[in-house]
Formats: C-alpha cells, structure tokens, sequence
C-alpha cells in the first residue's frame, strides 16, 4: 500500500522527468524497430516509413498512457478545474449572473429555513418530546375550546385515564423577591410531579417530591439564569431557605437549556423564572373555577389520536359523574406539546418558507436559462473537440468540471450568506422567536438547506449540458447550432421567462398584502391610547382589604399623581395585551335564567376609578368611577359597548343590573351590580380581533393583586422610573416594580411578528423581481444573439431600428403579459389559504393586485430593454457577413 | 488477434517472469512465445508498462540495449512475482470455466 503512495506521488511530484523519460523511452524503442527493419535490408527511409506506422502517433501514444495513470487524471482534473475557470472568466457577466443568482437562492433558502426548523421543527428539549401534549378544557362557561381546567377535572383525569404516563397542571402567578433590590417575577405554581412529566431533572439538587405538595413544606425552583442572575450561582444555597415571602427551600436549579414551550395564548409565559408546587390544596377550590394548564406525558407507543379517544371516554364518565360538568357539556382536547407551542407562528413561517422556496426556482430557472444559453453557445466548440479526437468521457469532465466551479463559489457565498441572513434575521425576530436563540444555528440542518439549494440549481442547469451531448456531430458542426435554438430554446426560453414572471408576481402580490395588513394593524383603533403612558406592576404580596387597608392604596396612586410630569394615575387588575392570565367570568343580565346564563362569558377587569382617563379609555355614556364607589357603597360596574350592544339591543345600559363575579379568597362570588357607564371596546387579546366584551369592576369593590399601573405623562415616560422606585422603596422596601414598560411597548410587541413577516416578503419579492429582470434579460440577449442574422435580413429589407427595437420589445413583453395573467391566477387561487396572514383587506386585495400588475412591466421593460437596443443597433452588413 | 482485456499485464508480467526486458524486447517476445498470434502495439505496450510500474510490480531502469542503444530495461520484483502467481491462477480457473462451458452438451 505504503509503496502505491510512494509511486503515486512520485507520479505527481517528478512528472518532468517522468515526461522526459517517457519521450526518451518512446524514441529509443521507435528506433529499435526501424533498426530491426534496416536488418532486414531496408533502405533507411522505408524502415522510418514501416515502424512510424507500426508504431503510431507518439502523442496518442502518451496521452494513452496520460489517461491511465492515476497521478495523471487527477492532474487532468485539475487542469480541467483551471480551463473551467478561464472559461468563467472569459464571460464574467455570465459567472457573475450565475453566481449571484446562486448566492441568493442558496443563501436565502438556508436562512429561512435554519429558522423554519429552529421554530416548527427542532425537537423540544425535554426527554421524548413527542410524548408530550396539552390538554384543554372546551366547555360552555369557557366559551372557546382551549380553556383552563378545575382542579377536579385534574384530578378525575389522572384517576381514570389509561393513556397516560403522568398529568400535571400549573398556573402562573408572580412573587416578589425582597432585599436591596427587590424584584417581583413570574412564578409557576404546579403540581410537584411537573418535572417528572415534563422528563427534565435539576441540573443542581433534585425537583419537587409529594411532600412539597400543598404548602406541606414550601419549596422553590430556580432557573439557571435567575439562579446565576440574583444569587450568583451560589451552590450552598442549595437546600437553604430562600429570602422570599414563602420563606420556601431552595431544592434545585433547572439545566441552562431549559425552557418551556406553552402557546401564548394560554398565558404561561416562556419566561418564567421560578417554580413552587402549589401553596395550598387546589382539590379544594370550586370545581367551576377553571385555572389550570395541564400537561400530560402519553405511555409509550400510544398515539396522540387514542389518547385523544381514551380522553373522550374520561370525559363522558366525568359528565355522568358530575352534573355541573354535565350541564358545561365538558370535553378535552389533546394537542401534541410541540405544535401547540407554535401553532400561532405556524401560518406566517410557512408562508415565508413557501415564498423563500419560489425565490429558489426563480434562481433555478435563471441558472437553467444561462447554462442553456451556455450549452447552445459551446456546441459548436464541443463538436470541433469531439472531432479533433477528445473523448466523450473527457468533455463531460469539462462541463462538470465547469459546473462544479460554479457550485463551489456559489455555494460557499450562498452558505456565508444564509449564516449572514440568519443573524440578521435573529436581529430583528419578533420578541416570540426569541428562544431560537438558545438554539441557534442548527449545522447540518444548515448544511443540508444549502445542499438541498445547491442541488436543486444543479439538476436544473444539469438538463441542458446533457441535452448538448445528444447531438449529432456532424450536423451541428453543419447547422452552427441554427437549427436547434430554432425550436426547442425559443421555446424553452418563453417558459422560463413566463414561469419566472409569474412567481414573481405572486411573491409581489404576496409582499404587498404583508404590508397592507401591516398598515391596517398600526391603525387599529385598540380602544385606548398608548402613547406617553409608563406602565408597571406591583404585587402586593398579602390580600388587599383584610391585611393592607385600602386607604394605603389610594394614598399610593395619590402620591404616584403628585410626582412632575405625571398628569393622570389609574390602576387595573390586568392590562390590556398583557401575557398576565387573564380573569373572564360568567355574568347574569338581570331576567336571564341561570342555566342559560352560563354560556354568557366576559373579561373583568379591577380598576381604581383614574384608570380609564389614564389609558384614554373613552366614555360613550354614563360615568367613570369615581373616589364615591367604595366597598360599602352600592355594587356598580361599567360595560363596554360590544357587551352593552349585544345584551341590550337597541336600548341604553345605564341602570341595567347584573350579576357579576367578585373576588372573595381563592374563588369568586356573584354580586348584583348596577350598570353606571359605557366605555369603548378595548382589545385585550389580539389588536386583531374583538374577543369579548368587558366588564369593569370598581378595585375597592373587588381588590386584587397584583396591580398594574397607568401614567399618562407629558414627559419621557421611562424618565420617570428613578423616582418612583425612590417613592416605592420609602413606602414599603419589600415591594418590587415589575414590566416597567411605556404602553407603546405593548403595540410593538403585538405588530412586530407582522412587521418581520412584511419585511421579509419585501425582501423576497424586491430579489424575486431583480432576479426576473435578469432572467428575462438573460434569455432575451441571448436570443438576440441568435437571431442577429435574421435581424439583419430583416433590416437588409427595409425594417428600420425603431421596428426592430418594438419586435424584440413586443416579443419579451408579450411574455411578461402572459407571466402576469398566469400570475395573477396563481394568487388569487393562494388567496383562500392566505387569509389567515391578511387582516382588515381582502386576500384579493386590488390593490395589492395592481402594485404587481404595475411593477412587473416595469421589471420586464427592464429586463428588454438593453437586448431591444442591441438588436436596434445591429449593423445588417456585418451580421450578415458573420454568418 | 486481439488481445483479451486484462490479459495485457499478465502477459508483459510472465515475459519478465525470466529475465529483465525492454518494451520492445517484451513484444518480440509475446509475439514469438505465441507463434506470432498475439501482437502487441506500442500504443498500448508502453500505458500498460507506465501502469504496472506505478502498481510497483516492475522497476524501470535505464541501461545499454544489445545494440548499444539506451533502453528502459524492466525488471519483476517481489510483488510483481506474488502478482503473477495470483494472476496465473485467476488465469488457469476462467480457462477452466470457459472449456466447461464451451464443452458442455449443448
């Protein structure tokens, strides 16, 4: 073996003196054989004459011996790679095209589709992630079919199913860490067996035990980052009591990867930084009081679809178990952890993946179209070389050698782009990527992306070197290559221009909707105003009413009114667009039976009485709360006007009773309550969508903590900030401002999916229409170029620059129009499934239709125009002579 | 006659299976051992003898011919004679098969 290697680079290294020993050897044995002839008497000249044709050419001999050898080949390779290069180099804007065209495509494809898979696909970080599901209550007092579910429903589900491995619920609530600084964070409060069905164990100490269960012995999780962040990542902590309010242990630290991946809508924050098994007994609350999300781990080799079936049987034994749940008509429904987790930014990823693929063939096409122009160019010099003697074998290695050139510089600017692209693309994600970054760059995915890219570019620039090798030798050297761009590459040319315009024009059309929907969601009227107001949160810690009189909370928002700056103060159980669990109720119009009433669902609300001027909550009647509605004072609450409109049709509100829920200890009791005002509709949820209607409940009538906070200021709102951490920390050091946050913040966290998914189709559609511009002028100049003789026919007889100019411009518009017809039926056909992406237009939007049918002319005029003015300027005397 | 694929190198290894020999040498040789019914041409003489030396079976060296030209004398080493037995034996079995096969009964 050793030896092989030896002689191989031998072969490589001394190739001069090999050749020379070669040339020597070859002339020595060539005159031995016109020795042997002169011995057999052979004038010398005839002896020379007999062994050169005994012997044969001397190069064919060496080149022979070129072909065979190992060191030669791949010195052949090489030299087929440098002659591939010079060939590129002699037509650089072809090189350049092709490159750049395969840059894009290859890089934008990895790109997205690195975030594709990080988001959609990119296995939880949990032991067997696809045993994980949600479970979400459906029944009439929810009102949608992805509620919270009682303890009870809990505790029956984990009793009688026989598909599952383990059942935990959880609810999000917030503590306040005391000291120096203190800081009130988010706190999941779970059932102790979360861990155990989530399949994570503690990087550091252990996770809750059953003895930890309802306050039995308080005990506390931290996350690596709060861990390290507040206590500095101190070990001896572990198994001591934290300086909190529960006073609980520290028994562990989650690993730094660890996460959870709950849909937003289900109000389980991604961020929560602390765990503790619930405080108290939750068998014990109220089964009407809906507040857990359950997680559930399935036994191994049970399938989503019979766990859902063995639910559907829990669910009917429940409702035969309990006529409450009979009368709520109660079902569960079960969705796989990992889809549910992102099912909001499934529509929008799809779509920028789909529209990111459509670039790719856009870049295929245009490779197609130049290797075509290419083959079509080198036929002739193909068919001169086969018949000087180079072996097919040969040429193939040239032409993929030529290709392989390609592929290798457009794939390394292609990947070096797409990681480029994929920063920037975490640079400006929307706040609910934002765990893609702990994931971050997934290589072999990324590999394979580019691969995947580079491969389709290649199959399709394949095609035409291959078709170049079906020709007959003899005819093309014949026919120049006439006859054969006669049909089939006219044609083949108008179907890559007209594919090409009409993808284009659906990615066009595409990006205009994104930035319509956009626009329309900037002007939501939301129901309040978020400019110059500074928000924050305090937990209270104890109830309000029994342990802090509710004097010290008016005296608070009193002191807050007096700092500078500050114009108006209000506070509010939960703000509007907040990630807080939200609190919505069943309520009662006076004169509807109970059973009915049920089904009857609103979001309360908790606010002082500024509250409403302080967002800019208008009044359409009545009146604003006010210092008079104390808790011994009559019930009242205000409505807004999308409950008042459909529960008292055509009449005034004021004065209506209804029952409403207050809260009174860990549930809620109703209260007859007088209606005193109308307010508009403020959007909660969605700046999309009008959830439900809104009841408002005076804060000393029904405390709750924590309280958010509303400033409307005429100064910078976060200017403010110093002073009122200074204010808190006087009045009660323990407490903690959390999500210090100007209202706006709220909007821009809304918008910014919206705004990443318009940027980006901007970004696809702007390359999709440089990328047919060059299409269209590759295939246009190139036809052009063939069709010089004939152009210049024409113009012998008689037809004059301008007519010539209108032909070929006719000739690639013409095209254009049937792209855009093409085009145009491609996106209203998307429309159906796009209209989960559009909000406030039509997903057949006109004007969204005629910004395509504008631009695309103006790209295919583009794209003409130069082809048009070198066929104008064709010179008939010359191009004839050519030919 | 032609000469069969393959059976080039195993012909030049059993013409230096005696002595070390010239190109030209080695074809007048296989050329007179077969009565004149193999010829062997330059054009593939010379590429099959570039690639046995680069299999390190033979050596090439440069040394005085009977009529005082300078000639490429080759010689078999040690592989190149493992080889030749192996390749005599691969030879001898597909004979045998091609006898058994053309022999057999119809």
């Amino acid at each position: 073996m050793f030896r092989r290697f030896t002689h191989f680079f031998a072969f490589l290294f001394r190739r001069r003196q090999l050749e020379d020993d070669l040339d020597e050897e070859l002339r020595s044995s060539f005159e031995m054989i016109v020795d042997r002839f002169v011995a057999q008497g052979l004038p010398p000249a005839e002896a020379r004459r007999r062994a050169r044709l005994e012997f044969g050419g001397f190069e064919q001999v060496k080149q022979n011996i070129r072909d065979g050898l190992v060191g030669f080949s791949l010195e052949t390779s090489l030299r087929d790679v440098s002659y591939a290069w010079r060939c590129l180099q002699r037509r650089p804007s072809f090189a350049l095209i092709a490159l750049v065209t395969l840059t894009l495509g290859i890089g934008v494809n990895s790109a997205i589709f690195s975030v594709f898979y990080a988001v959609l696909l990119h296995p939880l970080t949990y032991r067997d992630p696809e045993q994980l599901a949600m479970i979400f209550g459906s029944f009439r007092a929810a009102g949608n079919a992805r509620a919270p579910v009682s303890a009870a429903m809990l505790s029956e589900i984990a009793r009688r199913n026989r598909s599952l491995a383990g059942v935990a619920g959880m609810w999000v609530g917030t503590e306040t860490f005391p000291g120096d600084a203190p800081e009130q964070v988010r706190v999941a409060q779970v059932t102790p067996n979360f861990f155990d069905v989530l399949g994570v164990h503690a990087a550091q100490g252990r996770t809750f035990v059953k003895e930890e269960e309802a306050g039995g012995r308080p005990a506390i999780i931290l996350t690596d980052e709060f861990f390290r962040r507040r206590f500095a990542a101190n070990p001896a902590l572990i198994g001591k009591a934290l300086d909190n309010r529960l006073a609980a242990m520290l028994v562990g630290v989650l690993p730094a990867d660890f996460q959870l991946h709950i849909a937003p809508d289900t109000h389980v924050p991604a961020d929560v930084p602390a765990f503790i098994p619930f405080p108290y007994d939750i068998y014990s609350t109220p089964r009407d009081l809906y507040f857990l999300r359950v997680i559930a781990r399935l036994k191994p080799g049970v399938s989503m679809v019979q766990a859902q079936r063995d639910l559907d049987r829990v669910s009917a034994e429940i409702r035969g178990a309990y006529t409450i749940y009979d009368a709520e008509n109660l079902r569960f429904s079960l969705a796989s952890m990992q889809a549910d987790a992102v099912r909001d930014l499934r529509p929008a990823l799809t779509a920028l993946f789909a529209g990111a693929s459509f670039l790719l063939l856009i870049c295929c096409v245009n490779v197609t179209s130049l290797l075509l122009a290419r083959a079509t160019d080198r036929r002739r010099e193909i068919a001169l070389r086969l018949a000087i003697g180079a072996s097919r074998g040969r040429i193939v290695r040239q032409l993929l050698a030529e290709g392989a050139v390609l592929c290798f510089i457009g794939g390394s600017c292609g990947m070096a782009m797409g990681w480029a692209g994929f920063r920037v693309l975490l640079a400006i994600r929307p706040e609910r990527l934002a765990h893609i970054s702990d994931a971050g760059i997934d290589w072999p995915m990324f590999a394979f992306a580019a691969a995947v890219s580079l491969g389709a570019a290649l199959l399709f620039g394949l095609a035409p070197a291959l078709e170049t090798f079906r020709l007959n030798l003899t005819e093309s050297l014949r026919a120049c290559g006439r006859g054969w761009i006669g049909a089939l590459n006219r044609r083949a040319g108008a179907a890559l221009v007209i594919g090409e315009i009409t993808i284009a024009f659906v990615l066009v059309t595409g990006a205009a909707l994104a930035a319509r929907t956009l626009a329309k969601i900037e002007q939501v009227n939301a129901g309040f105003e978020p400019r110059h107001r500074l928000t924050f949160q305090i937990n209270f810690g104890r109830p309000i009413g029994p342990d802090i009189p509710l004097r010290s909370i008016r005296d608070w928002e009193a002191e807050l009114a007096a700092l500078p700056g500050v114009e108006r103060v209000g506070a509010t159980s939960h703000l509007p667009l907040d990630d807080f669990p939200n609190w919505y109720s069943p309520y009662r119009p006076e004169g509807v039976a109970e059973h009915d009433a049920k089904t009857l669902i609103a979001d309360h609300r908790s606010v002082t009485p500024g509250y409403f001027a302080a967002l800019g909550i208008r009044l359409l009647e009545g009146r604003y709360f006010d210092a008079h509605d104390r808790a011994d004072s009559r019930s009242v609450i205000i409505v807004d006007d999308l409950l008042a409109g459909t529960t008292w049709p055509g009449e005034s509100a004021i004065g209506k009773r209804v029952e409403v829920e207050h809260v009174a200890g860990y549930g809620f009791a109703p209260v007859s309550s007088t209606v005193v005002g109308v307010v508009e509709h403020v959007r909660n949820h969605s700046l999309t969508r009008q959830v439900r209607g809104e009841i408002y409940i005076p804060f000393e009538q029904s405390p709750r903590s924590p309280l958010s906070y509303v400033l409307r200021t005429n100064v910078e709102p976060l200017s403010l900030v110093p002073a009122i951490r200074r204010l808190l920390h006087r009045r009660d050091p323990s407490l903690a401002l959390a999500k210090v946050r100007p209202m706006t913040d709220y909007i821009a966290r809304e918008i910014a999916p919206v705004g990443f998914t318009a940027v980006l189709a901007a970004i696809f559609s702007a390359l999709a229409l440089a990328l047919a511009a060059a299409g269209i002028y590759g295939v246009l100049n190139y036809q052009v170029s063939r069709r010089l003789p004939e152009i210049g026919v024409r113009m012998a007889l008689g037809a004059g620059a301008g007519d010539i100019f209108r032909l070929v411009l006719r000739h690639g518009l013409a095209l254009c129009a049937a792209g855009a017809l093409l085009g145009a039926l491609s996106a209203i056909l998307a429309a159906r499934w796009l209209s989960a992406l559009v909000y406030g237009i039509s997903p057949r939007d006109p004007l969204s239709f005629a910004l395509a049918l504008l631009l695309l002319p103006a790209v295919a005029l583009l794209g003409c125009w130069r082809p048009a003015a070198r066929a104008a300027a064709a010179d008939p005397a010359q191009t004839m002579r050519a030919e | 006659m032609e000469i069969l694929q393959g059976t080039l190198d195993l012909l030049i290894l059993r013409a230096l299976e005696l002595a070390p020999m010239h190109g030209i040498g080695i074809a007048d040789r296989i050329h007179q051992v077969t009565h004149g019914t193999l010829v062997v041409k330059p054009g593939s003489l010379f590429p099959a003898l570039r690639r046995l030396e680069q299999k390190g079976w033979i050596e090439g060296q440069w040394a005085l011919s009977e009529n005082n030209r300078r000639a490429r004398y080759y010689t078999l080493n040690r592989a190149g004679r493992s080889q030749l037995a192996e390749e005599k034996r691969n030879w001898r079995r597909m004979t045998s098969a091609m006898n058994w096969m053309l022999e057999s009964e119809g």
